[in-house]
Parts: C-alpha cells; sequence; structure tokens
C-alpha cells in the first residue's frame, strides 16, 4: 500500500516530467495537431482566401463532401496523380539502386599498399597526360579532363581511405541542398550545351548512320524481338503465379491482382504500338494466355489451400517489376520500328530533356533515381546488411551457394524488414513529393507535364486562394497513402514475418 | 539533468528579451514602416530620398528628424505567395509592391482616395493607360513606383555590321518577318548550329506580352467588354499561337525553349540575355527600359535603338502597360505615414532618381519629358531610346484586362499552359485547340469562383446584362456608351474605332 508521502512524490515527479514535456507538447499541438484538425475542417468548407479573410466578412460554409466530388470530376486532379504516379514508378528502381549502393559499399575496399601505390601512380599519370592536353590548347575537352580527374580522385581515396570514403560520396547528394542539385541537374540537361547530351549525341549520330545503312524491315525487326521478350516475360509471370497458386503460397487475391499486373502492359499495347494489328494480336494472346491460366488453375488439383491474401505482397513485387518491364520493352519496340523514319527525319536528336513533355518527366525521375541511390535508404540497407548473421552465409557457401543463390536466400530475405519500410516510405514521400523538383527545374510545365499533386495543391491554394479545395486535395492524398500503407501493412508485413 | 534544463530554460528566456529588446521598432524613435518591394540595389537609394523628401517637405519631429522610418522588406519578384499569406494573416508590410487586382481582390488593401488627392498622388499624377490597373470600383488603391512598357531593344551596330536593315521604330508582323529572316541568315553559319537570333525568346512573363499584345492588334482582347467571359476561343488567338510556333521553329526568329536553356544562365535581371544582346548572339532583346542597368555596367557602350512591337498587316498598334505599384495594406498601423511614402512616389526627388536610374518609366509622366530624361548627358548613345519608351507608354499603353472574376496568376498560368501546347516540338496540340482549351479553362475558373461567392454572382449576372447589351447594340451597328465598358482594351479599341458613344450619351443600363 502506498503511502501519503510516495503519492506526493510520483506526483511531483509526474508534475516534472509534464513539465520537461510541456515545450515539446506544446509544440506539437500549435504546429501539428491543431493546424491538422483545421485543415481537415478545412476541406468540408468553401474557405476561399479572396471571401474569407481577416478583412472579408463573407460568412464561412460548410460544403459537406463538394470540395471532393469537385475534384474527383477535376480533369487536373486525375492528370496530376497521373503525373505523381507515373514519376513513382522511379522508385523500384531507386529502391534496387540503393540496395545495389549498399550491397558495394558493405565490402572492403581498402586496398594493400601495393594496389594503393599502383592507383596512385595511373592517377598521377593520368592527371599529368590531362594537364599536358590542357596546355597544349586542348580546352575543348575541359569537361572530359574535368570529369576523368573526379573519377580519379574517387578511385585513389576511394582506395587508400576504403569503403568510408565511398559512403560519405555516395550519400553526399543527400546533405546537398535540394535546390542546389535540381539547378546543377537544369544545367547537366541543358539540350545544346549540356554535358547529358554531349555523351548522348555523338552515339546517336553512329546509331543513325547504322539505321541509315541498314535496311529498315531489318531494323524494324526490333520490335518484334522486344515484343517476344515481352511476351516472354508474360507467359513467365503467368506461370510462376500458377505454380505459386498450386502449392499453396498464393491466394485468389494475390493471382488475380498479379494476373491484372502482368497482362497491364499488352492490354494498352495499342496505344503506344505503331501497327494496330500487333496491338490486336497482343490483345488476342493475352486473352489466350489468360483463358490458359483459368482452365489450369480450375482444373490442376491444388497441393494446398492457401487463404485469399496469401502472397500477395511478395505476387505485388514481382508482377510490378515484370510490369515495368514489359513496359519498358514496348517502349523500346516502339521506338526501334519508328528509328528510320525519325533517322530521315532529321537524324536522331539527343532529347531536349525538360522543355519536351515526353521526356520532362524521365528527366525529373532519372534526377530522383540519382538523388535515391545515395539517401537514407541506402544506410537503412548498409545498417541491415550488417546485422545478417555471417553463419548463415558459411552455411549457404558449404551448401555450394553461389553469389547470387546467397543474395537470393540469405541476404534478400534477410533484408525484407528493411525492404518492407524503405517501400512504404518511399511509396509516401513519392505520393506527397515532387513539389520542389518541379517549382525549381520546370515550373510544373511544360504545359504541366510535371505538375505533381503537391504542386496542384500549392497552386490551388496560394495562387487562386482557395484553401478549402487545397486542403480536400490535400486530405485525398492523405487517404491514398494511408490506403496504401495500410496495404503494404497487411500483406508486406505478411510476406517479411514470413 | 533538471537543474541543466532549467538553466537552459533562463538562457533562452534571456536570448528571447534581448531579441525582442533589440528589434529596429522598440530601437527607434520614430514609427517604422516596412515597404515590400523587389530585390535592387536602388531601393536602399530610395529609402534614403524618402528620409531626405520628408524632412524638406515639413514632415519633421520637433528635434527635425523624419516623423518616420521606412525599412526594407526585400521579397523576390517572382514570391507572390509571401505577401498574400502576410496580407490575408494580417502581418504584411505597411507598403507592399503588389499586383493591385489581385490584392484587392482578397480586400487587404487600404482606399487612398482621399489621401491621394489630398497628398497629390491621384491617378492625374501618371499614365492615364493605368487608372484602371489603380483604380477599383470607383476607388484608388495604389501609385506606380515606376511604370513598366516593353520594346525591341535593337542592337545597331550588330545590323550595320551584318548589311541588314535596322527594325524601324514602327513595323507590322511582314516587316519583322523580313528584316528577322534577313539578320539569322546573315549572322549563322550554313549547316552549323544556330547561335545568333534575330531576338531572345517569348518564354514566361515574355510570352504573356507577346501574346496579349498579338491579339490585341487584331482587335481581340483575353476577356469581353464587362470582363465576364473569356474570349480566347478564337481564330485570333489561334492565329497569334500559329506565327509565335513560326517564328520560332520555320524562321528561328527567337529560340525554342530547347535553345535558350542551352545558350541562357537565366540569373539576374533578364538572365543572360542582355550580355547575349551585348556580344551580338540577340540582334533585339524584349524587355524593358530598365535594361539600362545593366546595359550601362558593360565596358563598351552599345549603340542602342527602340522598336515598339509589330502589328498585325494594318492592324491596332498597342503595347501592355504595367506598373510596379505601390500600395498600402490594410492592417497596417501607420496607414496615414505609409500613405505619405505614395506622395513621395509622385514627387520630384523621387521621379528625377528613377529618370537617372534608368529603373523603367517615371510613375508621373511630365518627367519623361525633360531633358535629363530624353537626352542623359552621360549616355549619348542612348538618346532617342527614352523617347520611344514613354512615347510607346503614352500613345499605345492599354493596361492588362483583368477580371474581377478570376485571379490575374491563373489566367497567365493557364495561358502559358495553352502556349506551351503549341511550342513544344513537336506540338501537343493545334493552335486551335489550345485557343478553346485556354478559354474553358479560364470559363471554368470563372464558374467556379462564382460558386463560391452570392455577392459575386450577384454582380457578375448584372455585368453579363450589360454585355448582352453591348451585343445587341454592336450587332445592330450602335454605338456603345463608354461607361458599359469595363475591359481596358475594349475601352480604347471601341474609341479608336468609333463605336464608342460620345461622353455626355454615357448612361448606365
Amino acid at each position: 500500500m502506498k503511502t501519503v508521502g510516495s503519492r506526493k512524490r510520483v506526483r511531483r515527479e509526474m508534475a516534472v516530467g509534464l513539465l520537461f514535456l510541456l515545450p515539446n507538447i506544446i509544440g506539437f499541438l500549435s504546429f501539428i495537431f491543431i493546424p491538422l484538425v483545421l485543415s481537415l475542417m478545412l476541406a468540408f468548407s468553401n474557405w476561399d482566401l479572396q471571401l474569407h479573410n481577416m478583412f472579408r466578412e463573407e460568412p464561412l460554409s460548410f460544403v459537406g463532401l463538394s470540395n471532393f466530388t469537385r475534384l474527383l470530376s477535376e480533369s487536373d486532379f486525375w492528370r496530376y496523380l497521373g503525373n505523381t504516379l507515373f514519376l513513382m514508378m522511379a522508385i523500384p528502381f531507386g529502391i534496387a539502386g540503393s540496395l545495389l549502393a549498399a550491397i558495394l559499399l558493405s565490402m572492403d575496399l581498402r586496398g594493400g599498399a601495393t594496389r594503393t601505390w599502383v592507383f596512385m601512380l595511373l592517377g598521377s599519370v593520368f592527371v599529368s597526360g590531362v594537364g599536358i592536353l590542357a596546355m597544349l590548347g586542348m580546352g575543348v575537352a575541359a569537361m572530359t579532363l574535368l570529369i576523368g580527374g573526379v573519377v580519379c580522385l574517387i578511385l585513389i581515396g576511394g582506395v587508400a581511405g576504403g569503403s568510408t570514403v565511398y559512403r560519405t560520396l555516395f550519400y553526399m547528394p543527400h546533405f546537398t541542398a535540394g535546390v542546389a542539385t535540381y539547378i546543377l541537374w537544369k544545367k547537366l540537361y541543358s539540350p545544346h550545351t549540356g554535358p547529358i547530351n554531349a555523351v548522348l549525341r555523338p552515339g546517336l549520330e553512329r546509331i543513325g548512320d547504322g539505321v541509315n545503312a541498314t535496311p529498315p524491315g531489318l531494323v524494324q525487326l526490333g520490335m518484334w524481338v522486344a515484343l517476344i521478350l515481352m511476351l516472354g516475360l508474360l507467359v513467365f509471370g503467368l506461370a510462376r503465379l500458377q505454380t505459386w497458386w498450386r502449392n499453396g503460397d498464393l491466394g485468389w487475391l494475390g493471382l488475380v491482382i498479379g494476373a491484372l499486373f502482368l497482362t497491364l502492359p499488352a492490354i494498352v499495347s495499342y496505344r503506344w504500338l505503331p501497327v494496330s494489328v500487333v496491338g490486336i494480336g497482343l490483345l488476342v494472346l493475352v486473352t489466350a494466355l489468360l483463358v490458359w491460366l483459368i482452365v489450369r488453375v480450375i482444373w490442376t488439383d491444388r497441393f494446398f489451400i492457401a487463404p485469399t491474401g496469401e502472397g500477395l505482397g511478395g505476387t505485388l513485387i514481382f508482377s510490378t517489376v515484370l510490369m515495368v518491364g514489359q513496359f519498358v520493352l514496348l517502349g523500346l519496340g516502339a521506338v526501334v520500328y519508328n528509328l528510320p523514319v525519325m533517322v530521315i527525319d532529321g537524324g536522331l536528336e539527343p532529347p531536349n530533356w525538360l522543355s519536351d513533355p515526353s521526356w520532362a518527366k524521365p528527366a525529373l525521375m532519372i534526377m530522383a533515381l540519382w538523388a535515391a541511390i545515395g539517401s537514407n535508404n541506402m544506410l537503412l540497407y548498409l545498417a541491415g546488411l550488417s546485422n545478417v548473421p555471417a553463419e548463415l552465409y558459411e552455411a549457404a557457401s558449404i551448401d555450394g551457394a553461389g553469389l547470387f543463390a546467397k543474395f537470393w536466400h540469405v541476404t534478400w530475405p534477410q533484408l525484407a524488414p528493411v525492404t518492407f519500410f524503405i517501400v512504404v516510405m518511399s511509396m509516401i514521400y513519392g505520393l506527397q513529393g515532387g513539389f520542389e523538383m518541379a517549382r525549381t527545374m520546370t515550373q510544373g510545365g511544360p504545359a504541366g507535364a510535371t505538375t505533381t499533386l503537391s504542386y496542384y495543391v500549392y497552386t490551388e491554394g496560394f495562387e487562386t486562394g482557395r484553401l478549402g479545395y487545397a486542403a480536400a486535395v490535400t486530405w485525398t492524398l492523405f487517404a491514398l497513402v494511408f490506403v496504401i500503407t495500410m496495404f503494404n501493412w497487411k500483406f508486406g508485413n505478411r510476406f517479411v514475418n514470413d | 539533468m533538471k537543474y541543466l534544463f532549467l538553466i537552459a530554460l533562463i538562457v533562452l528566456l534571456a536570448a528571447g528579451v534581448a531579441t525582442v529588446m533589440t528589434e529596429p521598432d522598440l530601437r527607434s524613435e520614430v514609427p517604422v514602416i516596412y515597404w515590400a518591394t523587389d530585390l535592387s540595389s536602388a531601393r536602399f537609394r530610395q529609402v534614403d530620398l524618402f528620409h531626405q523628401w520628408l524632412v524638406d517637405e515639413g514632415h519633421t519631429t520637433p528635434e527635425g528628424k523624419p516623423i518616420v522610418e521606412l525599412r526594407l522588406d526585400l521579397i523576390g519578384r517572382a514570391d507572390n505567395s509571401k505577401k498574400l499569406i502576410q496580407s490575408v494573416a494580417g502581418v504584411a508590410s505597411d507598403v507592399m509592391d503588389c499586383s493591385i487586382g489581385q490584392m484587392h481582390a482578397l480586400g487587404v488593401l487600404e482606399d487612398l482616395t482621399d489621401e491621394a488627392r489630398t497628398l497629390g498622388f491621384d491617378p492625374s499624377n501618371t499614365y492615364t493607360a493605368l487608372e484602371t490597373e489603380l483604380v477599383k470600383d470607383g476607388r484608388q488603391y495604389g501609385f506606380p513606383c515606376n511604370v513598366s512598357i516593353i520594346c525591341f531593344w535593337v542592337n545597331a551596330e550588330r545590323f550595320e555590321e551584318l548589311g541588314v536593315e535596322t527594325p524601324p521604330a514602327e513595323w507590322d508582323y511582314e516587316t519583322f518577318e523580313r528584316i528577322g529572316r534577313d539578320f539569322v541568315s546573315k549572322a549563322n553559319v550554313p549547316g552549323e548550329r544556330q547561335t545568333v537570333f534575330f531576338c531572345d525568346s517569348a518564354t514566361g512573363w515574355r510570352a504573356y506580352v507577346f501574346l496579349v499584345n498579338m491579339i490585341r492588334s487584331q482587335g481581340l482582347s483575353v476577356f469581353n467588354e464587362t470582363m465576364t467571359r473569356c474570349t480566347l476561343d478564337d481564330g485570333r488567338f489561334a492565329d497569334s499561337l500559329t506565327r509565335l510556333r513560326q517564328w520560332v521553329y520555320e524562321d528561328h526568329l527567337m529560340p525554342s525553349a530547347a535553345e535558350e536553356a542551352s545558350i541562357s544562365g537565366e540569373s539576374g535581371f533578364s538572365g543572360a540575355s542582355l550580355s547575349l544582346f551585348h556580344t551580338g548572339r540577340y540582334g533585339m532583346i524584349f524587355n524593358g527600359r530598365w535594361s539600362l542597368i545593366r546595359l550601362r555596367e558593360f565596358d563598351r557602350p552599345m549603340q542602342l535603338g527602340v522598336s515598339h512591337f509589330p502589328t498585325s498587316p494594318g492592324g491596332f498598334p498597342n503595347n501592355l502597360i504595367g506598373a510596379r505599384a505601390a500600395a498600402v495594406y490594410k492592417g497596417s498601423e501607420h496607414k496615414d505615414l505609409a500613405a505619405l511614402f505614395l506622395s513621395f512616389l509622385a514627387s520630384e526627388s523621387y521621379n528625377i532618381q528613377v529618370v537617372e536610374s534608368a529603373d523603367a518609366l517615371p510613375p508621373n509622366p511630365a518627367f519623361a519629358d525633360i531633358e535629363a530624361y530624353r537626352h542623359p548627358p552621360e549616355y549619348p548613345n542612348e538618346w532617342g531610346t527614352h523617347q520611344a519608351f514613354s512615347d510607346a507608354a503614352l500613345q499605345q499603353g492599354i493596361a492588362n484586362d483583368e477580371s474581377p472574376f478570376v485571379s490575374v496568376v491563373t489566367v497567365a498560368r493557364l495561358i502559358s499552359d495553352g502556349r506551351d501546347k503549341v511550342m513544344t516540338d513537336p506540338p501537343m496540340a493545334s493552335a486551335e485547340a489550345a485557343a478553346a482549351g485556354v478559354a474553358m479553362s479560364i470559363n471554368d475558373e470563372i464558374a467556379l469562383s462564382l460558386q463560391a461567392s452570392p455577392i459575386r454572382s450577384e454582380s457578375y449576372r448584372s455585368m453579363c446584362e450589360t454585355q448582352d447589351l453591348i451585343d445587341a447594340r454592336r450587332a445592330r451597328g450602335e454605338k456603345v456608351p463608354l461607361s458599359w465598358i469595363a475591359n481596358p482594351f475594349h475601352r480604347r479599341y471601341y474609341i479608336e474605332m468609333g463605336w464608342a458613344e460620345a461622353p455626355g450619351k454615357d448612361a448606365k443600363p
């Protein structure tokens, strides 16, 4: 039984504790919780800065769901949501890149004394060589010299300082101010004088010469090769789904969604493919494959019966990767088919990255990919890799596992919780992001091609002043993030725990 | 640990008190007012001048010091959101450079009609064309810090060197294209990438001015007479977009967005355009009188000329005029002192400073007619150019048509989106489709703003009734009372075309 004195002491300690927490609690309430609640209320109001501010007396009214219904019928909203989702297609590549970077950086790269000296000697020879070239007046190659010099420095630094040097270098984009890197990339993307196009131009010229020297029919065969590869991916994917289903690793939901993802590229191919008959042919083929899958599913005996949602997380990752692969092949096929015409029309030119509506989004994705590789994701993977028990690798070696087998059966499953966390966070950032990048580099253009939902919130809130509607867009975005996170949590988490 | 926290708390509190005690407002013996303006070194000189003017005009304390202290709140020209948020939150600067139309729509500007009359900065002290920009619903809300009119600066030496006819002061599209084609063909090496252009690119705000001037020269405006409907779903807007595309992609008179990105760093006033103009890579640049601020910094003085914006053949000469207008914030604690600053903007000392620094046109046109403006003794190479700018402002200047039913920023963005669709390579849409899309988007925005406010809807309905009357009169070939027309372009156009009723016959419908 507690005495009066001890109760007093507990109360006093509680009061002191609360006093210490008070600044944080006040900050949280003032800057997070209350604004959050207010913004939710705002989403159901007609708050328009032109009508409702401290100098305007028009009454603020509750408009129910009308901001949300307007949003759903607004073509701009869907277009900008599409832009946001398109940019998010870089996420899997970013995650793969950061994983690869983490694996490379977890290796001990420090060279022995001989290797260090060899690299330093080679570096000195290179630097002296480029110095002499510069003195001889070959200043045109200044950028090449600079890049060469930097590569030398990195190699020497890495050999001398070990992976710490590389880890720092890889992480550098993350702690460099965003706007500064965006301006840098704007320069890199400069169509006529930027180094990216300077590198692409000679290559494209050679490809153009090659295409010119080849009969058009032969070049266009490339499309068929791409389509065959695409179909190969589709068949492989469907077959895997069917196997997982039969083995009881996959439930109904995963099977249906996985099949839908896998067949999506073929279904929309008629919009991309230059020959419409091929598109129709693909549709027929996909229908046949689906019928085959359904027949196999219905008529084949299952070894184990899986619950409906079983294996959904893994299947989603699997089918998304294959879907993106199919889209890439489809796009490549279309480009190859049009190559002879493009060459005749004026040669192959590198893209006008930021001013061409078709290239502006990929340009931003490439930049985001660069930033993502050396981001916090890489650090998380590095931490995850250091926690993988060495015994597992030893056991795998004893079983005769090669490098890839070790990665697939040891590293990847061990990193599943980290990957799950990274996927969830990347999707959240992906849905919310893109504002700074678009504002600095393209101002949402050309013609709205790079306007993301967050940019849309900004223009609606601070350009037209419709705060109620902007809040509705924000909460819709939140709902999307919430649903995707819950989905990840429900299915991805199970996959992680498995 | 708790003592450590306590010490930290005390230190923070002391720092807070020290910060408050050292606040400039508390240290000043006289009231302090803030001026939200753009980042320019000229502003510091203008602040000093204001303080001197106060003393000269007797606005002093018993000790003979200025009765108010002016401080700068420097905000990037493009960053309008800061002013907007501060205004609606009640913490904006006392005086701010802003779009009067946009801020008036928010209701955050002080009505200065009476002060303007008393202190001598009513609209009669500036360009007549700016009245619609400064006066809203019959009340005055601001006064120009300077006046902008955009013309083509001509690098006369470059034209002479290439043996190309120098652009005349007034011209039409045909002359513009003829001289332009001749210039680019002689200035560039055939078969190599084009590096020299007739003029700089029509992107960003320049594109807006280009398009507005182009459609107005054909008798079209962004809005109808009563500003109730966007009228850009018109062949004349589509023609203007097509012509702009032709100038970029067929005639190569000006760089495309991609070419511009390759040759221009875009930083500072007018970015790299002025350097490229100075070095002869651009034969002309489309810019204001303020270009001289930087052109005067170059070592070698240029032989300059000025051409007004070309018109369609037989078209209506016009030029979009605008003002960097200063307004007084409704929430200011020193509105009377802030109004004094606007009075200073109409004063001789301020206008002379603008004349000498070449920071656009002086707010009072009388100072654009003095010798120091027309023939600055230190810059004989500029003689003749200054007059061309003030002539353009006085004879051709027409303010922007700003509908009270849609934000000017939104209109500019939607027009820019439509322009982008035509100006990308390959184009995303035909000029006709883009024109129709722009008009539809702007009219949708109007519809949305009407849904939000019954008061606004009421005023819209009444203006639509007036528009019906105007349309009916025009259909019958009758004249229209000028007071029915709110659009500054149509007001001017109706007068020039003889479609406006004599002022005595003005009548409200």
